[in-house]
């Protein structure tokens, strides 16, 4: 039997509450903020774009997007499909024009992708490519293109770890091998902004730690500041590697910022395991008198505790005294009716839960205003 | 105690290049190459950056990088399928030419008459009467090249890198007129080598055949034939760039241009000098009757300027959704 608490707020584990924004230095300064986690905000955004919205008829894709990544920021671009993530990199790349917005990337204008394309890379959906051509003559033909130094064509294949089939012709790869030689087009040149869409699609386990590696890299390798945007429905990859997190749903945004501070915003998790199978539903019965959110698990229970914590200015790893004061209230309790606990684990909320949270809390928004309208 | 061997290459032994990209082994050799790089080769500069490059720099780009793609066997076949039906069309007007009046100067006949063979413009009738056929190919292939672009969606990759498409399309134009320059360069000698020989079959007298007269009206009959499949190829463009579907783009180009054209033609004889195909046709075989040969020049010209405003326009204007 599964047991459910809730708190006297109605708030349901597993949906989260918005941090306030989040910090960062605009064209006319900082606004005021927190103290941030991941990447220091210094100097312009990468990508700084407002009110972005594309339109196709009446059928809205991207609803009035505020995207703002600091430079050198590994951001990942979470979403349900279609909430518009492609649309978006598309209308960054230049590729769709968008309906409204501004902003810059790279410091140039929205409007004007030649200022700032050379100086970036992407890779939009699935590998594109001339099937009858070789890797080598493929990225050749984007190098002479782009105008860059031919010698880039070697470094990148072998980046990707495709220099021993570099002459063999494109339509001979594996979907893997495909996507490895689209990443490495993306690559030329060394760009200051990569752009990844969905990049590990394909890819086996190897390529997958491949690409994390490479992702993680090229943000940290020789001291420059390469700005990092990879779209993903690999939550706990983006988990791994990101440092900034932008969530949409239905084209609008609903987070952006540390992943940390996503985390950490809304109930942390605790696992409560009594000596005896016999007591977990008294010790539910007694979690739900104190507030706390549990789930029964087997002879365990899982659950969040709500009222959240505040932010600890320790950091999301530090010690927060409300959810400590919560668990010593409920030990307390437990002993005082002859049960005693053998495991107390307070644990961090995985970016899967807080997604699905999100997601959760940003569809029953859009039922309600449906319901009322 | 011997002295290492510094040749040998140690796979593990990598170093990263200032730029963090694996580019050259400790021992000196290219990765991928298996040969070794000059001591102290340079790393691939980073800033060899077209931004600011400006617009004849970016239609050169993409000029070389459209080469660059045609340099495949696909592009042989298809010039080998041009020569292929300039040469039928030399044999066949030779095998099936008749004793009637030389009618050579007048260009709507398809098949001149035997005597016509044997004037100064023998040497390129059958070239010339082949150029119908070579415009249609051009247009089908071109629509299906453009097409391609976006099914495979390589159009994308294309402007991610050069963001001035209008540029990237003129680049891409002037590497097809070069390419069709050359694969028409080669058509016509195949096509002549081919009149000679029907030549002495049929005993037509090649003595007008080179005549100052005679070389002046190859050169002549080169450019329109030249001319007329350039505005097919940017006919061709337009249309896949219009319609971005392979299949939809060579099936309205092969309808409009094979049946289409000549239905409402035999409904209508005006129709020659108006439909863009017969308008094409008539520059590349010089002229007809009706309207010589300048009324069909403008007028190609007109449908050709109105073809690529209308191609440049949509690839400019339109979303990439590819």
């Amino acid at each position: 039997m599964t047991q459910r608490a809730e708190t006297p707020t109605g708030h349901a584990a597993g949906t989260a509450s918005l941090p306030p924004p989040y910090p960062l230095p605009t064209a006319t300064g900082t606004r005021a903020g927190p103290a941030p986690a991941g990447p220091a905000p210094a100097g312009p955004p990468a990508i700084d774009v407002r009110g972005l919205s594309k339109r196709y008829g009446r059928r809205t894709v991207v609803n009035d997007l505020d995207l703002r990544i600091p430079v050198g920021a590994v951001a990942g671009f979470i979403g349900p499909n279609g909430a518009g993530k492609t649309t978006t990199l598309r209308m960054l790349l230049g590729l769709v024009r968008p309906t409204t917005g501004q902003g810059t990337v790279l410091g140039h204008p929205l409007t004007d992708p030649a200022g700032y394309l050379p100086r970036t890379g992407a890779l939009i959906e699935n590998p594109a490519l001339y099937p009858r051509l070789s890797a080598r003559r493929n990225l050749e033909a984007l190098t002479i293109l782009a105008g860059r130094d031919p010698a880039w064509v070697d470094a990148v294949l072998d980046e990707v770890g495709l220099a021993e089939r570099a002459d063999d012709e494109a339509r001979s790869y594996s979907l893997g091998m495909k996507q490895r030689l689209a990443i490495a087009a993306a690559l030329l040149g060394d760009p200051d902004l990569l752009i990844l869409d969905e990049p590990t699609n394909g890819l086996d386990p190897m390529g997958i730690r491949l690409m994390r590696d490479l992702i993680r890299g090229l943000a940290a390798r020789d001291g420059r500041r390469r700005t990092v945007l990879v779209s993903s429905h690999l939550l706990a990859e983006v988990e791994q590697i990101c440092d900034w997190i932008i969530v949409v749903d239905r084209g609008e945004l609903a987070y952006q910022g540390p992943p940390e501070r996503l985390l950490s915003a809304g109930a942390p998790r605790v696992t409560l395991r009594p000596e005896h199978a016999r007591d977990v539903g008294r010790l539910a019965d007694l979690a739900a008198g104190l507030g706390l959110a549990v789930e029964r698990d087997g002879d365990q229970l899982v659950g969040l505790l709500d009222p959240p914590p505040a932010p600890s200015a320790d950091g999301p790893d530090g010690p927060a005294e409300p959810m400590w004061a919560a668990l010593a209230g409920l030990n307390r309790a437990a002993h005082a009716h002859g049960i005693t606990l053998v495991e107390i684990a307070p644990g961090r909320v995985t970016l899967e839960e807080r997604y699905t949270g999100l997601v959760a809390a940003a569809a029953d928004g859009a039922r309600r205003t449906g319901d009322a309208s | 105690m011997s002295t290492p061997d510094l040749t040998a290459r140690d796979p593990n032994l990598h170093v990263l290049n200032t730029h963090g990209l694996t580019t050259h082994d400790l021992n000196g050799r290219a990765p991928g190459k298996g040969t070794p790089a000059a001591p102290g080769a340079p790393a691939p500069r980073r800033r060899g950056r077209p931004a600011g490059g400006g617009r004849p720099r970016a239609v050169s780009r993409a000029y070389r990088a459209e080469l660059h793609k045609l340099r495949r066997p696909g592009t042989a076949i298809a010039m080998g399928a041009l020569a292929a039906l300039s040469t039928l069309s030399t044999v066949l007007s030779f095998a099936l030419a008749d004793d009637g009046p030389p009618t050579f100067d007048d260009p709507t006949s398809l098949l001149p008459p035997l005597p016509a063979l044997a004037t100064p413009a023998g040497l390129v009738l059958g070239f010339r009467a082949g150029s119908t056929f070579t415009g249609m190919l051009l247009l089908v292939l071109c629509a299906a090249m453009v097409a391609t672009e976006y099914g495979q969606g390589t159009i994308r990759v294309i402007f991610m890198r050069e963001p001035r498409r209008v540029s990237w399309l003129a680049g891409r134009m002037a590497a097809v007129t070069g390419l069709l320059a050359v694969a028409l360069v080669g058509a016509f000698l195949l096509s002549a080598a081919t009149a000679i020989l029907m030549a002495q079959i049929r005993g037509v007298d090649t003595g007008q055949w080179w005549t100052a007269a005679a070389m002046r009206q190859v050169g002549k009959d080169y450019l329109n034939v030249l001319v007329a499949t350039t505005f097919f190829a940017i006919a061709g463009t337009a249309l896949g760039l219009l319609i971005r579907s392979t299949t939809t783009a060579v099936l309205v180009g092969v309808v409009w241009t094979f049946p289409l054209e000549h239905i409402i033609q035999n409904a209508w004889l005006d129709a020659t000098s108006w439909l863009p195909g017969l308008v094409f046709t008539d520059i590349a075989t010089g002229g007809n009757a009706v309207s010589g040969y300048r009324g069909p020049l403008l007028l190609g010209i007109g449908y050709a300027v109105a073809f690529a405003v209308a191609g440049a326009t949509s690839l400019a204007r339109r979303d990439v959704t590819a």
